[in-house]
């Protein structure tokens, strides 16, 4: 058995940390802010939460100004396929209700299968990836709304037409 | 005698058989982010009540067993816990997948469930109202400074800064707000969103926070997720088992401490095996390594949450106060059968209890062939899958998993915001530990918390009353330990010349 893995190489983090101590700041100020209209009872807590998140942040804030903190270097990669990724689970999750499951669900996995593939494609790999994708998803789809009864959406947009 | 004959009655072919079943069951379902242990029990109860009570107590401690074990697939296999018990387990496993090491953490995961499993299970046996009157002792403050200790011991041992750690646990416990409030039914912070009003759900979060972030980066590189395994090593059974001989005291003390914690109700397998990995951490030669992918944060872990599985039934049996979430479900399917929980499970009832004790040794030692059986193909098949196929796999699965909980599709909208949240907050070093952990802890710590001010202001002194207790400075106590002892011990690195790395044993 190898001993461990690699120790990560490590990058300046000075601006990072401010701007995220600021975020943070940010975050705890607005919390402070919207639980003005709450009752004590039910405010106490967040509020009480919010004042340490505030002095944790500071505190980051000052040792970004004052020290020379370090981070691990981020993993490296596509920036575009990321956000792809990111695109189309947003648009899978929030298209759920309107498409239904399995339209929306064979869309987005196409569009991921798609994504991730980094080879060329040949028609016997996209029959064979498309098969797998299928099986997958129509196990699930007996396991979750068979078996386990669970009302998976079919789709308002089919409903109405 | 008597004892013995009525857990030999738990070797009859068919609660073998429903054993078997229920092992089986739990480990897909726990492996599967998502589906958490206690829905793993929560849906098959219905399949119970036509059954005698041994065998319907049987089948469902054998799921939640196998639940708890299960949870460590796709922690050690995809970096996302399937249960929140298995965080921890995320932080040496997945380190250990990537670097070719899967099948040897999912053996260690196996041995060392079963050996928690057998340690909460005897303590069942043995010492269940003696340590149920611990439980007892503890009041509203006690589980206030508790829920802390867990997030303290989490942003201590999250990689990287400690003051991140406490930034994320802080976010985690303002998320943990949102929604109708625990104490004084007001509606916080869901801006106008009816979807919000039901707060955030824990499981989602979590799937997200794990999950995406996983996904983000894998369709960013081409190269694979996880080294494939040396061929021809098998499942690494004598290598894992020289392992955890290794570590045997680690094993003991998590096991111990995962049953201990188990008999406190609501405080669950996330805040034990925490325990247990900032306990083998803090004590072995080797915690520079922890982190980084070390056997011995694997065997803590595992060997702690599956503790809690004996543990937890300990409150639920002697006072009728569900140790965890699933131990709650299980109550419910008692209260279905007939009986009432108290010392009269010992006593009127000892044939039922005795059998489901025997049951459950029973269901944990059918983990081991089940787990290594299920382990060596789970590994393989992960490494074996393209990228092309596992990415939208994994994605479709947490997207059900989501959508399954509550059958919300907003919940679905709220994982992946979360989980695009997480890879950024990920990449500015606050990991998702903390965050998720104060999520599941919020609820407690503000119940416990709210209470206490009330208690507090009621007997005229608010600090009397967090700060009074003995109990309570001794949790106290051990927050600070939790806090100062990482930082007394990387000041002290810093100050002594560095140990060659060949020196160390």
């Amino acid at each position: 058995m190898k001993s461990t893995t690699e120790p990560t190489q490590r990058v300046a983090a000075r601006g990072s940390d401010a701007c995220l101590a600021v975020a943070m700041l940010g975050i705890a100020l607005g919390a402070l802010w919207f639980s003005a209209d709450i009752s004590i009872m039910a405010s106490v807590f967040p509020r009480t939460i919010a004042v340490l998140v505030l002095i944790f942040s500071a505190a980051l804030l000052l040792r970004s100004l004052l020290a020379k903190p370090t981070r691990p270097r981020p993993e490296p990669g596509s920036v575009a396929r990321r956000l792809g990724l990111i695109v189309v689970l947003l648009l899978w999750s929030l298209t759920l209700k309107w498409l239904g499951f399995v339209t929306s669900s064979l869309l987005s996995a196409a569009c991921l299968a798609l994504l991730s593939h980094y080879h060329g494609w040949t028609p016997r790999r996209a029959a064979g990836y498309a098969t797998v994708l299928l099986l997958i998803i129509a196990l699930f789809y007996v396991l979750f709304a068979i078996i386990l009864n669970v009302p998976l959406p079919v789709g308002l947009l089919w409903r109405t037409q | 005698m008597e004892t013995l004959s009525f857990m030999a009655a738990a070797l009859s072919p068919v609660n073998l058989l429903l054993a078997i079943v229920g092992v089986a069951a739990g480990i897909v379902i726990g492996a599967l982010p998502g589906l958490s242990a206690t829905m793993a029990v929560a849906v098959l109860v219905p399949v119970t009540f036509g059954m005698p009570p041994e065998a319907a107590l049987i089948m469902l401690g054998a799921i939640y067993t196998g639940a708890i074990y299960g949870g460590s697939y796709a922690a050690i296999l995809v970096n996302t816990p399937g249960t929140p018990s298995a965080i921890a387990t995320t932080f040496d496993g997945y380190p250990m997948a990537q670097r070719g090491d899967g099948d040897l953490a999912v053996t260690l995961s196996t041995l060392s469930s079963v050996i928690g499993g057998l340690v909460g299970a005897l303590a069942l046996l043995t010492l269940a109202p003696l340590l149920a009157q611990i439980a007892l002792k503890f009041g509203p403050v006690e589980y206030f400074w508790l829920a802390i200790f867990g997030l303290t011991l989490i942003s201590a041992l999250s990689e990287g800064s400690t003051l991140k750690g406490f930034i994320g646990a802080g976010i985690g416990l303002l998320l943990s707000t949102v929604g109708v409030s625990v104490v004084g039914g007001d509606i916080r912070y869901s801006f106008g969103s009816q979807f919000l009003l039901g707060g955030i759900e824990t499981i989602s979060a979590l799937i997200g926070l794990y999950c995406i972030p996983v996904l983000i980066d894998l369709v960013a590189t081409p190269s694979a997720h996880l080294q494939p395994p040396e061929k021809g090593r098998g499942i690494r059974l004598g290598e894992g088992m020289r392992l955890v001989w290794r570590g045997k005291f680690n094993a003991v003390r998590s096991a111990v401490i995962g049953t201990l914690v188990a008999i406190l109700p609501g405080a669950g397998g996330s805040i034990a095996s925490l325990v247990s990995y900032s306990e083998a951490r803090r004590t072995s030669r080797r915690s520079e390594r922890f982190g980084h992918g070390e056997p011995d944060g694997v065997i803590a872990t595992e060997t702690a949450n599956n503790a809690t599985v004996g543990g937890g039934f300990i409150p639920t049996f002697v006072l009728g106060i569900p140790g965890t979430p699933p131990d709650a479900v299980i109550l419910g399917a008692l209260l279905v059968q007939g009986f009432r929980t108290g010392p009269e499970m010992f006593t009127t009832n000892a044939s039922v209890t005795y059998t489901f004790i025997g049951g459950l040794v029973i269901a944990t030692l059918l983990m081991l062939p089940m787990g290594l059986l299920i382990g060596r193909y789970a590994f393989k098949s992960i490494v074996s899958i393209p990228k092309a196929l596992l990415v939208p796999s994994i994605a479709f699965m947490t997207v059900i998993g989501t959508y399954a909980i509550r059958n919300n599709p907003f919940d679905v909208v709220v994982m992946v915001v979360l989980g695009v949240i997480g890879w950024v907050l990920a990449r500015y070093g606050i990991k998702p530990s903390p965050i998720v952990l104060g999520l599941i802890l919020g609820p407690i710590a503000e119940q416990g918390f709210v209470q206490g001010y009330l208690m507090g202001n009621a007997s005229g002194s608010v600090l009397g009353a967090f700060f009074g207790r003995p109990l309570s400075l001794a949790i106290i106590a051990m927050v600070l330990l939790s806090v100062l002892y990482p930082l007394w011990r990387a000041h002290r690195a810093r100050r002594l010349p560095r140990e060659p790395e060949e020196a160390r044993p």
